[in-house]
């Protein structure tokens, strides 16, 4: 049985790396399913040795982090491949999309400046249809919560969005067509 | 020679009009102003008198490479051409083109830093290089063809290994508006008329020698560990274009655009870019594609692969196959180049059928390549097509032209942006047929005067980018503000410098932005976020200072001002910090001179005070503040009225300008009145007989 528990954990170590070079978090019921896929573990039962081998294991495997959701809920990522701030935006991605969006925007309005284009929402992590991404900004037009969150449109058409708690208006414009137009014109 | 390495230890000087050939030793006469740049000014100071025309027998065209010129140095792929600049108006003062490609590393084997061609040659000839075998040699059966036969021709004589730089046609009819190119896309902007005025076709070039390495070679190894491990993607963007798992940060207009899903999807089979996490040398190559950053998205199904110069995994030449243009069109489907090379043949057009990132803008770039890239005609930083396009829609070349000759020209086809249009244009450029040909060919400044056009007019005029002296601002006041617009007023061409925008659209948030240059420079406040800039202040001239000297010491060692100084980096356990010491280090490594950062930005004023002296002899003027560091009022006019220093407006103010002139020339310790360096400031690099010879003429403070 030691033998068996000592062969569980780097699989486990490899099971978090993996998923996070694949750009994913992963659950501990995810880990436990594939463990059992691979015969490491059985199905019935031991649950309680994994959760002490994550214990472990997060102690002493320094670029294995836990993330947890809204509701409490982990997920296990390796820094060594998924970046803290990537594991926060799929963690949202799962739970609320539309504050996920928002919080974007806001965060890019103020640490850089900067208006950021719809199609950043369409790809990964963020992965968002343009159905929900249409839905959301409605949603954002008609709730208070989120009267800051604003558009503008470049010459060559694309949307962007931007917080007005932190950028004016004519700096989002000017902006958004740098970076869509202007920066390529000259480079 | 006193130096352990670096240097290949010889100058070569070739004198076309006697045939005579002869070496000098690298060292002795130039170490203090390393090579490249540093050996071209040096060399026209000495050796061309001022009153010298570039197509006269008596101006030298000079291809220098530096130290770090065939090492193991990342990015170390450049050649410096220095001469009198044909396009620069109203009289032509000395500049420099700078070529990519493999020609700097094959000089260096061959034994050579520079190569002085000197003279005219009575008909046409190309230069062999093969190691001490020299030969001039008749080109007349090279002579009107283009640059890519030349190539091969000569490719065929010398063998695989041997890179050939060459002009074309525009070159031999001595077209201002002509290049030098290398490695078949690689090119020189500016110089291929003066090759053309001395019946120059090609220099090629081949080494069997090496490089000898002065310092202990673990060192060497950790050295450029260290640079390789610093590097972010072309133009050193640190961060993503998009978020990537490892990444923190991300920012639209990054040219790193590898990303799980994007491939390059002509290659066989296709090759996807991956993540790319910045802690894997091995996937440095995939993390640019220029032809994907400036043609659009489209271009990624047409990627081949990046194509790089010598020491260089950035592989920002990115070569691109489009099918459609064989049968279309008559040309290869295979293209390669980067910038505006790229979408050269784009920039003539308004609009495209199929959009301004559709498939018939991308054949347009093909074609433009095609024939640009063998005609070997120069765009000057975009400025020839913007030039066209506003004589075309303004109806000044209906005005200006005979009625049968406008009328030779399709322009139904041009409005409707089609790419065949190029065919009727860019020959009859090459081959000066025709008024609108011949004087497109002349280069702004000339064009306008031959018009009668007031440079004025295009001075006022934000959509043409026009600077001064016939030539385009490059990365100025969209680019750090007073910084970029001051340093666009010091050269007698496009200003060329990259120093200060590859950290400022590095895409790092902006507190780290600011932390770094506090590092740097002194002081967060030398820069402010993009289009919301504060008043002038000591540490943006620093910025600028600092900015300047980077680019001529790249300029001057071979290392690519298109990526360094390495001032950021994407390694956040660095906290995002470059090495503001790597070119000394490398340097220091490379040549057994050691010298820190400090002392070698003092050889770099050295290189940067001489060309300012060479501009004031030549102009010979004292006001050279009001007659030639200036701005064109466009920098000075927002399109919609937005007061100065509003977010959303990156025109300046005219009396933070001048303060910031003052402060400018107060670091450098030059007079703020005249804009003339000191005596002091010559002095203190070593300059003195420099100063002596100005005093003499009157042109010191």
């Amino acid at each position: 049985m030691k033998e068996k528990e000592l062969s569980i954990r780097p699989a486990v170590v490899r099971i978090i790396r993996s998923q996070s070079e694949a750009g994913t978090l992963v659950s501990p019921e995810e880990i436990r399913d594939v463990l059992i896929r691979e015969g490491l573990l059985s199905p019935e039962g031991e649950s309680h040795k994994l959760k002490d081998i994550m214990e472990e294991l997060i102690k002493e495997e320094k670029d294995i982090k836990i993330i947890v959701d809204r509701v409490g809920k982990q997920y296990y990522y390796s820094v060594r491949h998924l970046n803290e701030a990537y594991a926060i935006i799929l963690l949202k991605r799962n739970d609320n999309v539309l504050k996920l969006m928002a919080e974007t925007v806001r965060e890019n309005s103020e640490i850089y400046p900067r208006p950021v284009p719809l199609d950043l929402f369409m790809n990964p992590p963020f992965s968002m249809s343009l159905e929900e991404i249409s839905a959301c900004r409605k949603k954002m037009a008609e709730s208070k919560e989120y009267s800051d969150i604003a558009s503008t449109i470049t010459s060559a058409g694309t949307t962007f969005l931007y917080s007005t708690l932190y950028m004016k208006t004519l700096h989002a414009e000017y902006l958004a067509e740098w970076l869509d137009v202007g920066q390529s014109e000259n480079p | 020679m006193s130096g352990k390495g670096g240097w290949a230890g010889k100058v070569l000087r070739v004198n076309l009009s006697t045939g005579k050939i002869s070496t000098e030793p690298t060292v002795d006469r130039f170490k203090d102003f390393l090579g490249g740049t540093g050996i071209g000014y040096k060399v026209i100071w000495d050796e061309v008198p001022p009153e010298t025309k570039p197509f006269d027998a008596a101006n030298k065209i000079i291809f220098g490479v530096g130290p770090l010129a065939g090492t193991g140095a990342p990015c170390n792929g450049r050649t410096a051409i220095t001469s009198l600049w044909p396009t620069c108006w109203p009289v032509p003062l000395v500049a420099s083109g700078h070529m990519g490609g493999h020609f700097a590393a094959q000089l260096k084997y061959a034994g050579y830093d520079a190569i002085i061609i000197e003279g005219q040659a009575d008909s046409p000839v190309w230069l062999s290089i093969s190691d001490s075998e020299v030969k001039i040699k008749d080109a007349r059966h090279l002579w009107g063809e283009g640059i890519r036969r030349a190539t091969i021709a000569i490719s065929q004589e010398m063998g695989p290994e041997a890179s050939v730089a060459a002009i074309g046609q525009a070159g031999e009819n001595l077209v201002p508006m002509s290049v030098i190119i290398n490695s078949y896309s690689h090119s020189a902007g500016g110089l291929g008329a003066v090759m053309g005025s001395k019946k120059l076709k090609a220099i090629g070039v081949r080494g069997s020698r090496s490089i000898a390495i002065a310092g202990p070679k673990d060192e060497w190894e950790k050295a450029v560990k260290l640079h390789l491990s610093l590097l972010g993607a072309n133009n050193q963007h640190v961060v993503p274009s998009s978020p990537q798992p490892w990444a923190e940060y991300y920012s639209r207009g990054s040219r790193w655009v590898a990303s799980r899903g994007r491939k390059w999807g002509a290659a066989a089979p296709p090759i996807e870019t991956g993540t790319c996490d910045p802690h894997d040398p091995n996937r440095i190559a995939f993390r640019t594609n220029n032809a994907a950053y400036f043609l659009g998205e489209m271009a990624w199904k047409y990627t081949v692969r990046g194509n790089s110069c010598f020491g260089c995994p950035i592989s920002c030449h990115t070569l691109i196959k489009v099918p459609s243009v064989s049968a279309k069109y008559g040309i290869s489907e295979i293209g390669q180049n980067t910038c505006s090379g790229l979408t050269f043949g784009k920039s003539f057009f308004k609009t495209f059928p199929d959009g301004n990132q559709g498939e018939i803008s991308i054949e347009a770039c093909m074609v433009g390549m095609s024939l640009a890239d063998d005609l070997g005609i120069w765009c000057n930083y975009g400025q020839l097509q913007r030039d066209f396009k506003k004589l075309y829609y303004d109806g000044i070349l209906k005005e200006k032209l005979e009625k049968t000759e406008f009328e030779s020209y399709s322009w139904n086809i041009y409005e409707a942006g089609n790419p065949v249009f190029l065919f009727e244009l860019l020959p009859r450029i090459a081959a000066k047929d025709g008024e609108l040909a011949s004087v497109l060919g002349l280069g702004t400044g000339y064009m306008l005067e031959q018009w009668g056009i007031e440079e004025e007019e295009w001075k006022k005029n934000l959509d043409l980018r026009y600077w001064k002296m016939g030539h385009p601002k490059h990365h100025a006041n969209e680019d750090a503000g007073q910084c970029g617009a001051i340093m666009n007023t010091q050269y007698n061409r496009d200003v060329q410098c990259h120093s200060h925008t590859n950290f400022i659209r590095n895409g790092l948030p902006l507190d780290i932005q600011k932390r770094l240059a506090k590092e740097i420079w002194g002081s967060a406040d030398a820069i402010d976020a993009v289009a919301a800039y504060t008043p002038m202040n000591i540490y943006k001239a620093k910025m600028a200072k600092w900015s300047l000297l980077r680019k001529e010491l790249h300029d001057s060692l071979s290392l690519c001002n298109w990526m360094g100084p390495v001032a950021a980096s994407p390694l956040k356990e660095r906290g995002y910090r470059g090495d503001d010491s790597l070119e000394s280090l490398l340097y220091s490594l490379a040549t057994g001179d050691k010298k820190g950062r400090v002392e070698l930005d003092q050889v770099a004023e050295r290189i940067f005070l001489l060309h300012r002296a060479l501009t004031i002899r030549e102009m010979g003027q004292r006001q050279i503040r009001t007659l030639h560091d200036t701005m064109p009022e466009w920098v000075f006019v927002d399109p919609l009225g937005k007061p100065p220093f509003t977010p959303g407006t990156i025109h300046m103010d005219k009396e933070d300008i001048r303060k910031g002139l003052d402060m400018f020339y107060q670091e450098l310790d030059w007079d703020c009145s005249s804009g003339l360096p000191k005596r002091d400031a010559y002095k203190k690099v070593g300059l003195s007989d420099v100063a002596a010879e100005l005093a003499k003429k009157g042109l010191l403070p």
